[in-house]
């Protein structure tokens, strides 16, 4: 229900530039996520950033504010490409739109590990936000392949499949193929759902690095 | 790839003069792991924000900056690599060349044209 809604729980790249600010703004069949991200340094990284989920016939609407700081847990390179693994975590402020309002702090926390080549592009997300009034947990992977090896002269396609659970008032499995399309500075993604309430809706993703 | 980014880099290195006048204006690196354009972006901006520096080529397949300065390379070894690792990556080579970056550029291109 709710749940299916939180397509993109964290993002899709987690690795923030020492100095760099990206902004990333996610939109799926039952909720908008907004992130603003920015590099601290080589391995810390702060996030601020806020879920608003719909209503539905199982669950109130819901809003989740956190603040995160991310830690780069590794980062290595092989000849082909770059693996890392992340650890993200801090306080999270949720407000269940109720009368009267119910309002908790809580936690949130992620770890997650990408490998990336120019044409291969594999991701793990382990989530949960933690709360009195609310928990939820997600675990997701992407696969995705680029067609025409990456390059920094042009847009570069992706296509790829993404499998999610998340468990919340109930468990949802989710299947959805996607593409990416990376443009230097801008990300942009977009899926459809195969399975689950929102069989048939979409989700998109956009991120934009300052 | 690592051969191609060695014969570049070994192309480089030949077509400059051992004992010049000249002082090097341009620089090409070598970077480890340089595969996503979204995080090569930063790597160009970083270099654009240096005084002097004029124009900056990236190029995934090989792994490669090319950093031409208006003047003379104004950036230590050093400084480069600390830009480098600031962008979350690492240099495996860094090579000063006399050479315009239009002419690196071209001879790059055109080097990888040729099999």
């Amino acid at each position: 229900m709710l749940a299916v809604g939180l397509c993109h729980a964290a993002m899709g790249s987690d690795f923030i530039p020492k100095g760099k600010t990206i902004g990333m703004i996610t939109q799926g069949p039952t909720m908008t996520r907004w992130d603003l991200n920015y590099g601290y340094s080589t391995k810390w990284a702060i996030r601020a950033s806020r879920i608003d989920w719909d209503s539905n016939p199982l669950d109130t609407s819901l809003t989740l504010q956190g603040l995160q700081a991310t830690y780069v847990l590794h980062r290595s390179y092989t000849e082909e490409g770059i693996l890392n693994i992340y650890l993200s975590g801090g306080p999270l402020w949720a407000a269940q739109r109720l009368t009267p309002e119910r309002r908790a702090v809580g936690f949130e926390g992620i770890i997650s590990a990408d490998y990336e080549t120019t044409q291969i592009y594999l991701r793990t997300v382990f989530e949960r936000f933690e709360s009195s009034i609310s928990t939820t947990q997600i675990s997701k992977a992407q696969v995705l392949y680029a067609p025409w090896e990456s390059s920094y002269a042009r847009p570069t396609l992706w296509v790829g499949i993404q499998a999610q659970q998340m468990q919340r008032t109930q468990i949802e499995r989710s299947l959805a193929p996607m593409i990416r399309i990376v443009s230097r500075r801008t990300w942009f993604e977009a899926g459809i759902h195969l399975a689950g309430e929102s069989r048939g809706k979409i989700f998109i993703q956009a991120m934009y690095l300052f | 790839m690592s051969f191609m980014s060695s014969f570049l880099l070994s192309t480089v290195l030949l077509v400059n003069p051992i004992i010049s006048a000249t002082k090097p204006s341009a620089v090409v690196i070598d970077i480890r792991g340089m595969v996503c354009a979204f995080c090569a972006s930063s790597i160009e901006d970083k270099f654009k924000e240096i005084k002097g520096v004029r124009e900056v080529f990236v190029d995934l397949k090989t792994r490669t900056v090319i950093v031409g300065f208006e003047g003379p390379v104004t950036m230590s070894d050093k400084e480069i690599n600390t830009l480098i690792l600031d962008s979350g990556y690492t240099q495996r080579q860094i090579v000063r060349s006399e050479e315009s970056i239009d002419l690196l550029k071209k001879k790059y291109i055109e080097g990888f044209k040729t099999p």
